[in-house]
């Protein structure tokens, strides 16, 4: 798993999982917060919806990627937060690499073309 | 009362998963609507402006839910779902039928068998309860499917699940009754050594029949819960593919 290809076929499922894993990286989050931190860190550019949100998030922790951890009731509700796995950490270091070297390639050719 | 109970009702009927996962993942939604709703709140937003906004980020699409679904779909129910209605062959159907008509005959003929009833110990009359409990529960949703035709969403499952839970409970009477008989048999065995072979032969007898008619019991429930769901899915996907047509 950590050293899964990257399959331009999926662009969007590899960019939203790599998007998630990076906000997790900075710390233990809850969904919506996950939500809210990537649409002010890019300033409105990626917006999540929770539709979208919930099954990369259970897909991720059920392949070990992160972990889902219920905690003690706070205002009357239970909540859920997110961090990521040591396996986690090595498949983002993974994707990290396979998207630069995707935007590389990229470049290269869309670079090559003048209007 | 969740300020989205509304739109987590709405999610919670179109989520299709066994309790208590749904519960879980309507809970983490619930409360992640409310955190959602209180950033928007701190961040100056009015309360119907907050609210509206939660409402259009939720958007949970119909692919989304199917996504979760077959996210935390069991490995079991994965395995059932190759046996759908559509999976089906007319064959197979066939099959099956004539597999139902020989556990029916069969439970029939060992019931109607008066030495059946002399011979069996007492755990016999439970898993004769149990199948008569499994005959009227079939018989009754297959008026309800078959003749009557009622086919409302809403009471399509009812009784099912108590057909799995009576099967369980025939394959106990069987095994549990076989063993605590034979438990019995061999206390009196330990008092009296000269009569060994008449308890012996009278435990095996006996035990032989309560296990037969409950394993029987436990067959006939099943096979009736797979006729009964194969016809439950068929009516629900012609449901859904009305629902789906498009307006003439």
């Amino acid at each position: 798993m950590s050293e899964a290809p990257f399959e331009v076929q999926n662009l969007t499922k590899s960019c939203n999982e790599a998007l998630i894993l990076a906000i997790l990286a900075g710390g233990k989050k809850h969904g919506y917060q996950l939500a809210l931190e990537l649409e002010e860190r890019s300033e409105g550019f990626f917006r999540f919806h929770h539709g979208t949100l919930y099954p990369i998030l259970h897909k991720l922790e059920k392949d070990g990627l992160i972990r889902g951890a219920w905690s003690d009731e706070e205002r009357g509700r239970r909540r859920k937060s997110y961090s990521l796995t040591a396996k986690g950490r090595r498949y983002f270091a993974g994707q990290l690499a396979a998207w630069g070297r995707f935007f590389g390639r990229f470049s290269e050719i869309v670079g090559e073309m003048k209007p | 009362m969740n300020r989205f109970s509304a739109i987590l009702r709405r999610t919670a009927a179109r989520l299709d998963l066994p309790q208590p996962i749904k519960s879980r993942v309507l809970l983490e939604m619930a409360a992640d609507l409310e955190d959602l709703f209180d950033a928007y709140r701190q961040r100056g937003l009015g309360e119907d402006e907050a609210e509206r906004k939660v409402t259009e980020r939720f958007d949970a699409s119909d692919d989304a839910l199917s996504e979760l679904a077959r996210l935390h779909r069991s490995a079991f129910r994965r395995w059932m779902d190759r046996f759908s209605a559509q999976a089906q062959t007319v064959w197979e159907r066939m099959m099956l039928g004539v597999i139902l008509l020989f556990v029916a005959v069969m439970t029939g003929r060992s019931l109607a068998s008066t030495t059946f009833f002399r011979n069996a110990s007492v755990f016999v009359w439970p898993a004769i309860v149990v199948g008569i409990a499994v005959v009227g529960i079939f018989l009754g949703k297959a008026y309800q499917l078959y003749i009557k035709k009622d086919h409302r969403v809403r009471g399509l499952r009812r009784w099912l699940p108590t057909l799995l839970m009576l099967t369980c409970a025939a394959l106990f009477n069987g095994v549990f009754g076989y063993l605590l008989t034979l438990q019995l048999t061999m206390a009196r065995i330990a008092e009296e050594h000269e009569k060994a072979g008449i308890y012996f032969e009278s435990w095996l007898v006996g035990g032989t029949a309560t296990m037969i008619l409950s394993l029987l019991v436990a067959i006939l429930a099943a096979l009736f819960w797979f006729v009964l769901m194969n016809k439950v899915k068929r009516i629900e996907l012609a449901e859904a593919a009305l629902m789906l047509e498009a307006p003439r």
